[in-house]
């Protein structure tokens, strides 16, 4: 892996910590919660990020999006009406369970892997494979952003931990 | 800026454009509220940030770019003080924010791959690398912008994304 490459895996690697930090000692009914003020529950803000590492991925490579071992995180149409951004959570029933999505999660954390193992520094300067955020001009951008737009969501993991009761992590 | 930086760089610029669009719309008496169920008002949130910045800033270059009297409020599991009015101003805050991200803006434009790869200026229980001290800078700013983003719709502020 070239230098360049390897830092930003270093990125990837610390946010997939800090969800396994936030989501520490969660079991049972802590993952559909609702709390007075937070709009998601622990288990959707985890189904959020599952589907959206797919999407990400998605932009890097179009092999990502024709691999079926990703299974219905890729499938926008199933999962992205329950966990796509802005969407508002309803039932918890319908929601993919901790077990999948942590499943998905670290399928993502291999493809990406296998992605930045090859990548070359022309490779991450070119443009994402579909438009997106016009702010997302490169795929190294798309690689900083999956991995801090993750990070922002374990702000509110770490909220809910709180009102749950769950020891602090720091 | 050497390839190896630039990771660093594009981090540093995305966490900090976290930071003003989670903040933005934050006016006032917004800045020293707590809501309920949230540990901190948004104001010390922001210091936490900016005082941060030069604490990681220590660990990649020795200097020390603290402001006085800060330390005590705004670093790592200090406890939130009753009265916000204590904690230095908006204005304050984002002004260290921009000027410490200068600093690390120039140590990342002199930093090559064996710099990166090099123990922190000082000793450090929690980093091997300068590369894990600007991992964990802009990881860090965006796990805070969750909470303020939390924050916001507490206050009534319009949902952002």
């Amino acid at each position: 892996m070239i230098p360049a490459a390897e830092n930003l895996w270093k990125g990837m690697e610390r946010s997939q910590s800090f969800i396994e930090i936030f989501t520490h000692g969660l079991d049972g009914d802590d993952w559909t919660a609702r709390m007075e003020g937070i709009p998601n529950t622990a288990l959707w803000i985890l189904g959020h990020l599952a589907l959206t590492r797919g999407c990400f991925l998605g932009l890097l490579s179009e092999s990502f999006s024709a691999d079926e071992a990703w299974g219905p995180a890729f499938k926008m149409d199933e999962w992205g009406p329950m966990l796509g951004m802005g969407v508002e959570p309803k039932d918890s029933d319908a929601l993919p369970d901790p077990e999948t999505c942590f499943d998905i999660l670290q399928k993502g954390m291999d493809s990406i892997h296998a992605y930045l193992e090859t990548a070359t520094l022309e490779d991450l300067d070119a443009p994402p494979c579909h438009p997106t955020d016009p702010y997302l001009k490169s795929k190294a951008q798309i690689v900083v952003h999956m991995a801090h737009h993750e990070s922002h969501h374990t702000g509110a993991l770490s909220m809910i931990r709180r009102r749950l009761g769950k020891d602090r992590m720091f | 800026m050497k390839a190896a930086a630039t990771a660093y760089w594009l981090g540093l610029q995305r966490s900090n454009g976290f930071i003003e669009y989670f903040t933005s719309g934050l006016e006032g008496e917004d800045w020293m509220t707590i809501p309920q169920g949230v540990p901190n008002p948004p104001i010390w949130t922001l210091g936490h940030l900016a005082h941060s910045r030069a604490s990681f800033l220590e660990l990649l270059t020795g200097e020390q770019r603290y402001e006085e009297g800060w330390a005590e409020m705004l670093a790592l599991g200090a406890i939130p003080k009753n009265d916000p009015q204590i904690y230095p101003s908006v204005e304050d805050c984002k002004r260290v924010l921009a000027e410490r991200m200068e600093d690390l803006r120039t140590y990342l434009e002199g930093a090559n791959a064996d710099d990166l790869a090099a123990s922190p200026a000082i000793a450090s229980r929690f980093f091997k690398t300068k590369a894990s001290v600007l991992v964990h800078l802009t990881h860090h700013e965006a796990h805070h912008t969750g909470v303020l983003s939390l924050t916001r719709r507490l206050l009534g502020k319009e949902k952002l994304l």
